[in-house]
């Protein structure tokens, strides 16, 4: 007898983890592309076991100190962009190197090793991503955008929009509302 | 690419034999260990898409003037079903007229590129849209505003 | 006011009328009664006359009796002839007079009063024969002087009601001349008027036979002109009749002779006929309004398009009749014709100019695409390292070469689309497009460090995209034509507008806006202003401006697609000056 099966891998990957760490009593929270965020601390032990027992099903813990850094410099990142009301004034190598307490050499290095992108580039992308938001769900015009994200001007920020997603500010803001309005007459 | 990551499945769709070449050639150069299928036309890619064997792939690159089914059809067809919410579809064009840009990303595409006219440019086109689609994964990026026109 | 004054003199006119009418029917009313009244009087004159008549025959007959009796007292006869006044013949006297009663309740007073005194008189004259009394004779006396008293008396009333009768008799006389009189006078006016009142309407009579006259004379004219033929069909007296034009279209001189409605329908293209025939003998059926399109054939072969119009209608005698227009419409048939070929024409090339559009835009642009992209496939892949210099030089060219050639095919491709130009007009705020194109520029305008500055401007009406391109034309060709080292400054400014003349046309702010783009670039002798426009011309430029020639070409047809201006005003080394006039929008259009 032969049984054709047919699985979704990731899905066998996710129960496979959401098991074993329920065994454990570890409180997490499954983020997607293999990453785990665990709310509560977690002792030696119950870090060796969890190892242990997903390493039989070829899955490995990848932790070390330098993409935990990583993380927070996004959070870090995240945090300031999304969180405050306004952009500090300070450059964003201080604030970081501040809130961090590392040297700003140090960290860009070990962003861009872990991620392939540069700390600026990321810093762009999350800003453009915070402009949207602001265009399309606060309904703010450009030049209240463009102070909230500490850009100089509205030219720059709206260069800046353009090379980030290939769309004026406002092409992009039509897309969005003509798929809002396809979704509601659909 | 970040080998750390489980490797991207990407999809190509394009009528244009060179094209298809040039695409090839480009992911070889850039040396990313991605799985590309290249399909030659609309319904090819759509048999493969609704076989329930398929691996659900992170990326589809899709050009829109192609004979029988074209790519607008296919952008439409996929975006009805709900297994393929989180499929980045790259509309991969010729055209690069502001109805078409604003067609496709009304319609649910995500990218969509003017095919270059020069190899690096492709090249490059290609890897800020694998970049920047890791990004958005990884970062928990807002994906309904997520578009890209290169 | 003509019209109320002759309103006015008719309505007196039918007053006057009325109230003579009125008044002789009163009087004639009046004048019977008069009459009546006159009958009446007479009767009564004579009654009394013959009453009168009686009571004088009655006096003299007792005189008479009452002599003879006192005639044979003194004479002794005493054995006398008893004559007494017979009583029944008084009494018949009495009863004639009794007629009057009807008319007079004093007459029978009267009567009765004289009736007793004859009684005591016979009572008296008996008593003087047969009595020796010594009074006899005094109380005989007495009784004739009382009974004649009373006769008298009834005579002088009898008298006094005869004149009465006659006097009231002599004034209805006169009343009933008069009413006479004007019997005959009232009726002599009703007569006068009747007569003006006929003259008046024989004379707007006249009036509108003049009118109709004349309208039938322009309608017929009217017809030749326009080309058209009136026919009538009366149903009851079987009568047809066609207008005089009706026979120039049918090729016969006018009334040149008699029609049926039969023989008409014979000139009826045959292939049209029995649809014709058909419906017209159905229209008598539900008495609706027919309109119909056929052709005459007329013996000479001639074709003749018609539209018919029939319509029911009723006469004044209420006979049922239908009246109806034929109009020649073969001319209007062999231009539409022309026009739908023309247009037919116009298109195809249309949808030819299209496809010519799509294969610049796509089929041209794709193998352009893929000669480019082979082109950096040999530079990536290190071919040319080991190639001569001559092969790296004519690499060189090829690359150039397809690089204009893009450029070109991009701007034709901008051109021929506003060539098609989609007519839908839209309200385009020109802020909002400013704005928008700023955005667009934003990376040029921050790498050539350019200011821009915009003032407040209108919306007007016109294709969005179209209007888009013309700014982004003017602005991106003030953004390349630049002086090295100067930092670009272009002004977009809404200007006043009195009047200013373009190709001798005089253009007023009344009808447009007047839009400038200034720039502080390397401008152009003026001398070449007029070239600027036309397809492919470009100006003697450096050769680092590079240009196809096409970009201001699309703005002239862009602008000439909403029926504007453009012009342009050059200063060598300082910069240019471009003017749009663009149509206002249109009020509530």
């Amino acid at each position: 007898m032969k049984l054709y099966i047919k699985y979704d891998i990731n899905l066998a990957c996710r129960v496979i983890l959401q098991e074993q760490l329920e065994a454990l009593q570890i409180k997490y929270e499954l983020m997607e592309f293999g990453e785990i965020e665990i709310s509560d601390s977690v002792t030696d032990e119950q870090f060796s076991l969890l190892q242990s027992n997903i390493g039989r099903y070829g899955i490995e813990i990848i932790n070390n100190q330098k993409s935990q850094l990583v993380q927070r410099i996004k959070d870090t990142i995240i945090d300031m962009i999304y969180e405050k009301d306004k952009l500090p004034t300070t450059t964003i190598s201080n604030y970081l190197a501040d809130q961090l307490n590392l040297s700003y050499g140090y960290i860009a290095n070990v962003f861009s090793e872990y991620t392939y992108t540069s700390i600026e580039n990321f810093i762009i992308i999350q800003k453009i991503e915070r402009a949207k938001k602001l265009i399309v769900e606060d309904g703010l015009t450009l030049t209240e955008v463009s102070y909230k994200l500490n850009y100089s001007s509205v030219a720059y920020l709206s260069a800046q929009f353009k090379k980030v997603t290939g769309l004026t500010p406002s092409l992009f803001k039509r897309i969005v509302d003509k798929r809002r309005e396809l979704s509601q007459n659909a | 690419m970040d080998t750390t990551h489980s490797q991207m499945n990407i999809l190509l769709c394009d009528d244009d034999a060179d094209d298809r070449l040039f695409f090839k050639e480009a992911m070889t150069e850039l040396k990313v260990q991605n799985d590309l299928k290249v399909f030659e036309n609309g319904s090819e890619l759509m048999d493969y898409l609704h076989h329930p064997d398929t691996l659900l792939p992170h990326i589809l690159f899709l050009d829109i003037n192609m004979p029988c089914k074209s790519g607008l059809e296919c952008l439409k067809e996929i975006r009805e079903h709900a297994k393929f919410k989180n499929l980045v579809i790259a509309i991969y064009s010729t055209s690069n007229s502001e109805e078409d840009i604003e067609e496709t990303f009304t319609n649910g595409a995500n990218i969509f590129i003017k095919k270059p006219s020069d190899f690096s440019l492709l090249k490059k086109a290609i890897h800020h849209v694998l970049n920047i689609n890791w990004q958005y994964h990884t970062d928990g990026l807002n994906k309904e505003t997520f578009f890209l026109s290169l | 006011m003509k019209f109320l004054k002759k309103f006015n003199h008719l309505t007196m006119l039918k007053i006057a009328l009325g109230i003579s009418i009125f008044s002789i029917g009163y009087l004639i009313t009046m004048f019977y009664f008069q009459m009546d009244d006159l009958k009446e009087y007479k009767h009564r004159i004579v009654m009394y006359n013959t009453a009168n008549v009686n009571i004088l025959h009655l006096e003299s007959e007792i005189e008479r009796d009452s002599y003879f009796a006192q005639t044979q007292v003194l004479n002794f006869n005493l054995s006398p002839q008893k004559t007494n006044l017979d009583v029944n013949y008084i009494n018949t006297f009495l009863e004639k007079n009794n007629l009057l009663n009807d008319i007079d309740a004093e007459v029978l007073d009267r009567n009765a009063r004289i009736k007793e005194l004859v009684h005591e008189y016979n009572n008296a004259k008996n008593q003087l024969f047969t009595n020796s009394h010594t009074n006899r004779a005094g109380v005989f006396n007495s009784s004739v002087i009382a009974l004649n008293r009373s006769i008298s008396n009834y005579s002088t009333y009898l008298e006094s009601q005869i004149r009465i009768y006659n006097d009231n008799y002599d004034i209805r006389i006169d009343n009933a001349k008069t009413s006479g009189f004007l019997i005959a006078l009232i009726s002599l006016v009703i007569f006068i008027l009747s007569y003006v009142k006929m003259n008046e309407d024989l004379y707007e009579l006249r009036k509108i036979n003049d009118e109709i006259l004349f309208m039938n004379e322009t309608l017929s004219n009217a017809e030749m002109v326009a080309g058209f033929g009136s026919w009538k069909i009366n149903t009851v007296q079987n009568k047809f009749i066609i207008s005089d034009n009706f026979y120039r279209m049918l090729n016969l001189e006018p009334r040149e002779r008699e029609f049926t409605v039969e023989e008409v329908m014979n000139y009826i293209h045959p292939e049209d006929r029995e649809a014709v025939v058909k419906l017209h003998k159905e229209s008598f059926l539900n008495k609706e309004t027919t309109t119909l399109w056929y052709r005459y054939l007329l013996p000479d072969g001639v074709i003749r398009h018609m539209v018919s119009t029939g319509k029911f209608l009723n006469n004044s005698k209420g006979e049922l009749v239908k009246i109806g227009v034929n109009q020649d419409i073969s001319e209007l048939m062999t231009k539409t014709k022309e026009l739908e070929e023309n247009n037919a024409k116009l298109v195809s090339i249309n949808s030819e100019l299209e496809s010519f559009n799509n294969i610049i835009s796509h089929d041209l642009q794709e193998p352009l695409r893929k000669i480019q992209m082979f082109i950096s496939r040999i530079e990536s892949k290190e071919f040319l390292e080991s190639a001569s210099e001559t092969t790296v030089t004519y690499f060189e060219k090829i690359k150039a070469a397809s690089a204009r050639m893009q450029n070109l095919m991009t701007d034709l491709v901008e051109y021929t689309r506003t060539l098609k130009a989609g007519r839908v007009f839209e309200e385009v705020d020109l802020n909002f497009i400013l704005s928008e194109i700023q955005e667009e520029l934003a990376f040029t305008t921050e790498e050539k460090n350019a200011k821009i500055t915009v003032d407040q401007l209108p919306i007007i009406s016109g294709t969005r995209f179209q209007i888009q391109q013309l700014f982004i034309n003017l602005i991106s060709n003030a953004l390349k034509y630049v002086k090295i080292g100067v930092e670009p400054n272009i002004a977009v400014k809404l200007e006043t507008l009195d009047s200013d003349v373009i190709n001798d046309k005089t253009i007023t702010g009344a009808e447009y806006h007047k839009i400038t783009i200034t720039d502080n670039g390397i401008g152009f002798e003026q001398k070449y202003a007029d070239q600027l426009f036309i397809l492919f011309k470009r100006l003697p430029t450096e050769e680092i401006y590079k240009g196809t020639g096409l970009g201001l070409a699309i703005c002239k047809k862009i602008v000439d697609n909403h029926k504007g201006f453009i012009t342009a005003v050059g200063f060598p080394n300082k910069g240019c000056v471009f003017t749009v006039y663009l149509l206002k929008k249109e009020k509530d259009a």
